[in-house]
């Protein structure tokens, strides 16, 4: 009974949250949490099927809800954290959300999880699969350093014996990860080497987590995500279970995703025009082959899929508005490509937060890419940086190289919008960290002009 | 007028380049090429000869434990080049676990690591994390930047860079913050430090000149967004 009140109290709250133009995205799992310190571990035992949980650095929540959507085209009933809300209580509020006191049973839960929160998580509830979709240096200050961080990923992961994990091949840090647990495992990869591979963007060298020596790399995605192999000790990238093959046929690159001897293939050509989304589609396709579903179900949720908010979301106020999340250097130099290749007159806002859900430590953007922005200035008309530590980006850009009078220093959201709205370019985008996105992302919404918002594939 | 050429030599960047610390090489090749002064970059990598004679400036960033370590395996090898250049008022810069790896032994997983030894200072295991903004005062300026680390230093009768004014600095005990011995430079601040911290920048590339050129005075840039940057930084802390 305990629980249920917590339930009901947990949903109040939220719903008050909302009606006060609150994001209560956490404020009802927090709550629950206090009254019923065990809730999710109940919440847990209450899902009939499969627990599901995607981690790593970046991809998590548009993996996390193109496996929902997957899971929702073969008829089961799914919590799902959709917004990414993704410690104990974004957990807790995503059950809440979707309870209603005629029904506390599901037959799957998706969840996305933080990787430095998996050990509290894991205390709690133990999922069936684990997808893991890479894990690179990320807001260092909360995570501690990479080593110390998969040494925890490690030890959480052991408490659970029968989970399956399914991980990312082309990454070298998560298959050493894998390789010193005794758990059941499936891996995923691209085999095709395509034209948009870029080379020592966020760290020059990789090394192996085995020997130390140099990793050699015959072909490089991102970051340290590709075909490597250690010349020393012989560790190397595994054959994938399930194996991502690109084709440029026609202008629109088609996807084909194959299972083990072909036993599984899956082929679509929604207009998939980064790698962030081609390991994030061949992730969830992946996993919902492990979970079961025929190639026809798992077609359907990805086809159906929607990315959330913040993921390359279009708007139009006078001009086209792209909002694009991004939290570190490897989703930052993403997104600054596609502003790139859009050869409009272009305004680029840049929003930086510094509270701990962005993490506290700036230094991240030395080690982004900004001279990308730079290499296409002649089609940018300006800056407008914004949020708490907008003179650090703005200083970045000076030291990428551009001039300072391009740089316009915003006071507040509306700023923002209004110099993107008053400025004399075609297009702006909108690149920003967690923290800032819902409350801009609510200005956008109010002053748009189209009648609905509409997606591009997403990078973050 | 000739070209004034000062070199750069940067220590091991495959082990050691976490927290944004290449932006200190970037701010010192940027200050430079705004006065048409050429700062050529080199990078010194694990197993490399020692070939530093034309190095006016020395730089080793910050790493992971096992990084670290395995830097200073290889340090070992080029420890008589420092020692020289450092006592000839060269300018070493150390930040962070490159700053811990030239004393004589800094904390690591399962206890003490050996470091390089090239100075005095040493760094033992914390209990707590030392992490957030930090502001130094030196003798002439504010340093403002982050910290992030979990070793307390003493330095052991050396010098420090300066005197913590808020935050933590060498070990959260003694005010002091970093260390400073001849145009050597060790500090535990990350943010990056250079591009904050822009009259600390002018000051190495200054030395340099002088010690190569043996001029005495930099040409002013306009940092007026540097100062502001620096303005909002302190005002945010309570500081302004």
């Amino acid at each position: 009974m305990r629980r249920i009140l917590a339930v009901i109290a947990a949903k109040m709250t939220s719903a008050l949250a909302k009606l006060t133009g609150h994001q209560g995205t956490n404020i009802g799992g927090e709550l629950a949490l206090r009254l019923c310190p065990d809730i999710l571990t109940w919440f847990g035992s209450k899902v009939k099927d499969k627990i599901i949980f995607v981690t790593g650095t970046n991809g998590k929540t548009s993996t996390n809800n193109m496996i929902y959507s997957i899971i929702r085209q073969s008829g089961h009933s799914c919590v799902c954290n959709q917004l990414g809300a993704n410690m104990n209580s974004g957990l807790i509020s995503a059950f809440i959300n979707s309870s209603t006191l005629g029904s506390l049973e599901w037959d799957y839960a998706c969840l996305e999880v933080d990787e430095a929160s998996l050990p509290k998580v894991m205390a709690h509830i133990k999922p069936h699969i684990i997808v893991f979709t890479n894990i690179f240096v990320d807001q260092l200050d909360r995570h501690g350093e990479m080593d110390a961080l998969l040494d925890k990923i490690k030890t959480a992961i052991k408490t659970s014996e029968d989970t399956v994990l399914l991980i990312n091949a082309d990454d070298p840090a998560l298959v050493s990860l894998g390789d010193g647990l005794p758990h059941m495992k499936y891996y995923y990869g691209i085999e095709t080497e395509t034209d948009m591979g870029s080379k020592g963007l966020a760290r020059d060298s990789v090394l192996c987590k085995k020997c130390g020596n140099r990793l050699h790399y015959n072909y490089c995605y991102y970051g340290q995500l590709g075909h490597y192999t250690c010349q020393k000790c012989g560790f190397t990238r595994p054959v994938p279970d399930f194996r991502a093959f690109l084709e440029d046929k026609t202008g629109k690159r088609k996807l084909i995703v194959w299972g083990k001897d072909k036993d599984f293939i899956v082929e679509t050509d929604i207009n998939i025009n980064d790698t962030y989304s081609i390991y994030n589609t061949l992730a969830a396709a992946s996993c919902g082959a492990l979970a079961g579903n025929t190639p026809e179900t798992v077609l359907n949720g990805i086809e159906t899929y929607r990315p959330q908010v913040g993921r390359m979301e279009k708007f139009y106020i006078q001009k086209p508005i792209t909002l694009n999340l991004a939290k570190n250097p490897i989703g930052f130099n993403e997104s600054m490509k596609v502003v790139s290749r859009d050869s409009s007159l272009k305004t680029v806002a840049i929003g930086i937060n510094d509270l701990p859900q962005d993490g506290r430590d700036v230094s991240w953007l030395w080690d982004t890419n900004f001279e990308i922005l730079q290499e296409v200035d002649e089609s940018i008309y300006g800056y407008i940086l914004f949020g708490q530590r907008r003179y650090d980006i703005a200083l970045r850009l000076k030291y990428a190289g551009v001039e300072p009078e391009k740089l316009i220093i915003a006071e507040n959201l509306e700023d923002v919008v209004d110099g993107i709205v008053k400025s004399e370019s075609d297009v702006g985008y909108i690149l920003l960290n967690y923290s800032l996105l819902f409350d801009i992302q609510k200005i956008l919404k109010e002053r748009n002009e189209g009648n609905e918002t509409y997606h591009v594939p997403s990078v973050s | 007028m000739r070209v004034m050429k000062l070199t750069m030599c940067h220590l091991y960047p495959e082990l050691l380049n976490l927290y944004g610390d290449t932006g200190n090489v970037l701010a010192l090749f940027k200050r430079c090429q705004w006065r048409n002064i050429q700062l050529d970059v080199i990078e010194h990598h694990m197993g490399d000869k020692a070939d530093f004679k034309d190095v006016d400036i020395f730089f080793v960033g910050a790493g992971a434990a096992s990084e670290q370590s395995m830097a200073v395996h290889d340090m070992k090898n080029i420890k008589a080049n420092l020692k020289d250049a450092v006592e000839q008022g060269k300018i070493l810069l150390a930040i962070c676990g490159g700053y811990q790896l030239l004393g004589q032994y800094y904390q690591a997983k399962g206890g003490n690591a050996d470091g390089l030894g090239l100075f005095d200072f040493y760094t033992e295991p914390a209990d707590i994390h030392f992490v957030g903004n930090i502001v130094v005062k030196t003798e002439d300026y504010y340093l403002v930047g982050f910290e992030n680390h979990i070793g307390k230093t003493y330095l052991n009768g050396l010098k420090p860079l300066g005197q913590v004014i808020s935050g933590f600095g060498n070990n959260g005990e003694d005010k002091t913050e970093g260390v400073r011995y001849k145009n050597t430079i060790g500090t535990y601040l990350h943010g990056p430090l250079l591009p904050k911290n822009p009259k600390l920048c002018d000051e190495i590339i200054a030395i340099a000149l002088k010690n190569k050129y043996n001029i005495a005075n930099l040409e002013e840039l306009d940092d007026s967004l540097e100062i502001k940057a620096r303005e909002h930084i302190l005002k945010s802390m309570g500081q302004k």
